[in-house]
């Protein structure tokens, strides 16, 4: 693990690479795109694991924080989608460079998808953009972040005064809450990527819409149901980690051309 | 104020990031500040309050790291087994080694939140390096007056009569955990369970670190509240120990454990640098907050 900071000297962007540790080093990088805030936090462990397992199979892997968040520059109301979705864009170009690689895949988790969906409509450069139990609908996810905290659009206990409310102890703006209000996996254009690749935890019901609707719309997708914990927006006493070993797997073996079983 | 993502430790290898003041470097005689991690969230700390702090501190002419222990967030696994409190006290000497031989820092400022603040205190009984302490839901005895707050409380509160009849019939009754109880193997770190040593052992402890000059500041949360209650609990709890003037406690009764309300976070922080500031006289420097890391690959062999 080669943790290192990349991007600009005045707003620079946290990164973990892990080297390939197979013999033979595959050609295609893969970039890990981080959830937000607690649910972030709470995944930090999983995608060790993920970036370490990925790393055994012969993968170049960059985990990074995106701006205002983790350790990467920017104080936390720095932070919003659009940067965010540039930040991946950054990531990728720093692996390519890194590993020498021409290729690159990512992976992204719950907001991480939605931002990794975005980001690949602009590249040329993907193989595959695995979608791990995404948020589907940003308005929905927003609105649920705030309800669990009883907060309304001002909240003068947690606020400043200037629109910005605190969910799960970190700052909630309204440029974030407009952007991630723009976030509608239904209606994203599909990724400009070899494969599209959804895994969930849950058979839920807005994830097989997401997945009646990629094939309505004749998006290449493959849809990847692996039974494993997904409670990632639960919040306890002391922070503990959500780390679901079976789909951790399961992505792994997506991204490597094996079955899963 | 610029940050840097570090290698280091010699049992095991290390990753941590150093933050330093914009400019001029901090001065080696100014104690440098370490944070530890609190449980198994990784080093920016619970709702990215280290990085939060170690920017507002750097911003006061401090140099500060933030670290994991071997097997936690970024650092790799320790290579010989050895219990996590033993490997966590050479983790920290390592991080204290990395800053004399880097910043030729040789005194310092430990900082922790709940476990973090358990193992700052443990170290700083065995190093003489350590000038200073902050820490964030310490450990705490229950005196007099705990009780009566917590049962004047309880008694007036209908709601808490309620429950404890609940859990009582669902005792007798022998019925399952209440939802919410039950945690799937996925999880980590919930069922963490934190020991208290005995208040003696402390008392003792405190004593020397005081005797020794070390100053501390101790923070307390609600979150806490099945063992801290109000502000002037700490000094009473350690009635035989003489804390001079070189102990400041502060209670946030509204606060939950983890510090997520956007306002405790800032009185932290807050609280953190002024005292920083007053015991080791930084002067505060008009530095524009955005940072400037360089552009670095922390260890030779990273590309």
């Amino acid at each position: 693990m080669n943790p290192f900071f990349f991007g600009s000297s005045q707003q620079p962007l946290y990164g973990v690479y892990h080297p390939p540790k197979a013999r033979v080093p595959r050609r295609t990088g893969v970039v890990l795109c981080y959830p937000l805030w607690q649910e972030y936090m709470r995944a930090h462990r999983a995608f060790r694991q993920l970036a370490m397992l990925l790393s055994k199979a012969g993968f170049p892997v960059l985990r990074f924080d995106y701006f205002a968040t983790g350790d990467s520059g920017g104080a936390g109301e720095e932070g919003d989608v659009t940067r965010w979705v540039t930040d991946i864009g950054m990531a990728i170009d720093e692996l390519k460079d890194m590993a020498s690689v021409p290729r690159v895949s990512l992976v992204g988790l719950r907001v991480g998808a939605a931002l990794a969906a975005a980001a690949a409509v602009r590249r040329s450069d993907l193989d595959q953009v695995l979608l791990w139990d995404p948020v589907i609908s940003g308005a929905r996810f927003v609105e649920q972040v705030m309800a669990r905290h009883g907060v309304a659009t001002t909240n003068a206990a947690n606020g400043n005064g200037t629109g910005t409310v605190g969910v799960d102890g970190f700052p909630l703006t309204e440029t974030m809450r407009r952007g991630l209000q723009g976030i509608d996996l239904l209606e994203t254009s599909a990724p400009n990527a070899r494969e599209l690749v959804v895994v969930v935890s849950d058979e839920r019901k807005d994830y097989v819409e997401l997945r009646d609707r990629l094939a309505q719309r004749r998006v290449k997708a493959r849809y990847t149901h692996i039974p494993s914990a997904g409670n990632w927006d639960e919040i306890d006493k002391f922070g503990s980690a959500l780390l679901p070993q079976q789909i951790i797997q399961g992505i792994v073996s997506c991204l490597a051309g094996e079955a899963v079983s | 104020m610029r940050e840097k993502a570090v290698r280091f430790g010699t049992s095991a290898p290390l990753v941590g990031v150093v933050t330093e003041p914009l400019g001029q470097p901090a001065s080696p005689e100014r104690p440098a500040v370490i944070f530890l991690n609190s449980g198994i969230l990784h080093h920016v700390g619970a709702c990215r309050l280290y990085v939060s702090a170690a920017r507002a501190l750097a911003a006061r002419g401090f140099t500060v790291m933030r670290f994991d222990h071997a097997g936690i967030g970024d650092s790799e696994v320790r290579r010989e087994a050895m219990p996590f409190e033993q490997g966590a006290i050479l983790d920290t000497r390592d991080a204290m080694a990395h800053l004399t031989s880097t910043k030729g820092t040789q005194r310092f400022v430990l900082m922790g939140l709940c476990s973090g603040a358990d193992m700052s205190f443990r170290v700083a009984g065995q190093d003489p390096r350590v000038v200073g302490l902050v820490q964030l839901d310490a450990w705490a005895y229950r005196t007099l007056g705990y009780y009566l707050r917590h049962y004047g409380k309880r008694a007036r509160d209908l709601s808490a009569w309620t429950n404890f009849m609940r859990r009582k019939i669902r005792t007798v009754l022998g019925g399952s955990k209440p939802a919410g109880e039950e945690r799937g193997a996925d999880t980590v770190g919930a069922e963490y369970r934190r020991r208290f040593p005995p208040r003696e052992e402390v008392a003792q402890q405190l004593t020397a670190l005081l005797d020794r000059g070390v100053r501390m500041l101790y923070l307390f949360s609600g979150g806490q509240e099945e063992h801290f209650n109000h502000r002037e609990q700490y000094r009473a709890s350690f009635r035989d120990v003489n804390f001079r003037d070189q102990v400041r406690v502060e209670h946030l009764p509204d606060a939950d454990h983890l510090f997520s309300g956007l306002e405790h976070q800032r009185f932290v922080i807050e609280a953190m640098t002024e005292w920083m500031s007053a015991n080791w006289s930084a002067s505060p420097r008009s530095e524009a907050p955005p940072p400037a890391a360089s552009r670095q690959l922390a260890g030779a062999a990273a590309r």
